[in-house]
């Protein structure tokens, strides 16, 4: 796996990369002292890892987080602020206290090795590489004290709201800031429909299709969504889907 | 007071107020009553008697008042019983001194029994302002006792208010610099030895702070110093340190660890923010006899977040427990890209109260 590690001291980064020498399964990209140089790093070489730490100077490890338009996998590094944690559901993600015990580091690696293959072997049957984001990948999320690793295959439906959108998944509907146009043209379009001015749903969570008097459709999803397209939107759907 | 004090004041008492009470009865007898300055020593001797008595049956009661509990009831609980008391002991020491009447006289008297109401009046009244005075001291003690233990749960809640309001060491700073003395171990071991050292002044420094509530000034600086030196080995270029103390400043006692907690805000919300890193400094003067802190750092108090706040506040309170109006807290922007904290600190000849 190629990481990544963020922190703005030199010795904490140097004491992690010593450490993770004795993991060969990682290897080392390089290094970032600040969200602005790990931001252009990640856009530049995609690591499938990175080592953040919290608190920084300029944004802190989550702002960081949801400037990214795919989160890769995250180990959050901290020194003291596990509450700061408490938000996330503990499967969600690894997160480390510094200083770093080779032991409890050994077992994150191992925990995020082996959700990266089941990840890569589910990619590799996908022959095509698509700049949009793939299904498996994961957006973070953050709401007031909440935050979310979200897979975007785990997303019932997005619906704009000014400038941001809210996302529906299990129980929760957190607000992503960034607007509906702007995630059309990065999401797979194999999996998600843009059904109207306000709505693109997951084609997988559709439950039924009703024919409306207009031409148009009401779609219902899983959770007990509704969603209508106009007869233009409809064409598109039978198009896109080949009904 | 001791019980044993206690207890020789209320014989003295006894034996000095029942002794003045016989004489001066006496002596209104001898003068007042005619015909009988002849038998002095009898009457002398009756008196005598009434006043051992009197003595004698008021401690009975007072054991038996103490063991009922009667001087811990409410006022409004025990003046009945102290009333239905008076009356019971005035007949009893009246009995008692009718009975020395009857030996020292005869059984003349006794035969015409208009006197006994005007003795008993007499006996009942004088033991009721006994009882009366006895209760009331009581009372009295009680009540100073508990306004004392008032005052002195007001002085343990001021203090143990005060150890509350002092901070402590940012943790997240301790744990950052113990996993940058992990890395220093191999890079550099002599500075490692430093750094432990250095921590360990300073936490010794910070669990200690509670126990005392000034400290001259020097000994806070040299624990700020120190702490900067811990966070220059963080930061590295990014922090620059400038000091300026008037050397008069040095001697002035501060609360501990009020000085330390400023700095490390400065360090918290300025420099480590700051990507580039930036400045602190710390200047002190004396300016009609107080003591002028300013702890500067770069940077903006943007809205200001919450833990700055309330460190804020136990400082302020902190300062206005220890110092009332006279010592003040001011956090503000200076021009476009500094923040300043100013302490004032009255200056005094000792400790403040």
């Amino acid at each position: 796996m190629r990481a990544l590690i963020i922190d703005d001291e030199r010795l904490a980064r140097s004491e992690l990369r010593r450490l993770l020498k004795d993991f060969p399964e990682i290897e080392m990209l390089g290094e970032a002292r600040n969200a602005d140089e790990a931001f252009k790093i990640i856009q530049e070489l995609q690591p499938d890892l990175i080592f953040l730490d919290i608190q920084m100077p300029g944004d802190n490890g989550f702002q960081l987080l949801e400037r990214l338009d795919q989160a890769p996998m995250v180990i959050f590094t901290t020194a003291y602020d596990k509450y700061a944690l408490k938000a996330f559901d503990v499967n969600a993600l690894d997160y480390l206290v510094k200083p770093i015990e080779p032991k409890r580091l050994g077992a994150a690696i191992a925990k995020v090795v082996s959700r990266f293959s089941i990840a890569n072997a589910a990619v590799s049957v996908d022959p095509k590489s698509v700049p949009a984001i793939e299904t498996h990948h994961q957006v973070f999320v953050r709401e007031g004290d909440h935050c979310w690793f979200v897979k975007l295959k785990e997303i019932v439906l997005l619906e704009s709201e000014g400038n941001y959108t809210r996302l529906f998944f299990g129980p929760n509907k957190p607000l992503l800031l960034r607007s509906l146009n702007y995630l059309q043209t990065r999401l797979d379009s194999q999996l998600f429909f843009r059904a109207n001015r306000k709505q693109i749903i997951n084609l997988n969570f559709i439950e039924s299709i009703h024919a409306w008097p207009n031409g148009g459709y009401l779609v219902k999803l899983r959770g007990g969504f509704e969603v209508t397209m106009s007869r233009r939107q409809a064409q598109q759907f039978q198009e896109a889907t080949k009904l | 007071m001791s019980t044993n004090r206690r207890t020789k004041i209320y014989w003295l008492c006894q034996g000095l107020g029942w002794g003045i009470y016989a004489a001066a009865n006496l002596v209104l007898f001898i003068l007042f009553v005619p015909g009988i300055s002849l038998q002095w020593k009898r009457y002398a001797l009756i008196f005598f008697c009434a006043a051992i008595f009197a003595i004698l049956t008021t401690d009975r009661f007072r054991f038996f008042a103490k063991n009922r509990g009667w001087l811990y009831m409410s006022p409004a609980r025990s003046f009945l019983r102290v009333i239905a008391s008076s009356i019971v002991l005035g007949g009893i020491i009246t009995a008692q001194v009718s009975f020395v009447w009857l030996l020292v006289f005869g059984v003349a008297p006794f035969r015409r029994l208009d006197w006994l109401p005007g003795v008993l009046f007499g006996w009942t009244s004088t033991v009721f302002i006994w009882t009366v005075a006895y209760f009331g001291i009581h009372y009295f003690e009680q009540y100073r006792q508990a306004e004392m233990e008032k005052l002195q749960l007001a002085v343990v809640a001021k203090e143990s208010q005060l150890q509350g309001l002092v901070s402590q060491i940012n943790p997240h700073f301790i744990f950052n610099s113990l996993n940058s003395l992990r890395a220093l171990i191999l890079e550099n071991p002599a500075r490692a030895q430093n750094v432990v050292t250095q921590l360990a002044a300073l936490l010794r420094y910070s669990l200690q702070s509670g126990k005392s509530l000034t400290v001259p000034l020097e000994e806070e600086l040299e624990i700020v110093n120190t702490y900067l030196q811990l966070e220059a080995i963080r930061f590295e270029e990014r922090l620059a340190i400038k000091m300026e103390m008037a050397p008069e400043t040095l001697s002035v006692p501060v609360p501990p660890m009020l000085l330390q907690s400023l700095v490390e805000n400065g360090v918290k919300h300025g420099i480590e923010k700051l990507p580039q890193g930036g400045e602190v400094s710390v200047t002190s003067r004396i300016e009609h006899n107080t003591l002028k802190i300013d702890v500067r750092n770069t940077g903006n108090l943007a809205g200001g977040s919450n833990s700055t706040q309330i460190g804020l506040v136990n400082a302020r309170e902190r300062l206005r427990l220890l110092y009332g109006n006279e010592a003040a807290l001011v956090l503000r922007n200076d021009g476009d890209n500094s923040v300043v904290a100013e302490i004032t600190v009255p200056v005094r000849g000792s400790s403040p109260a």
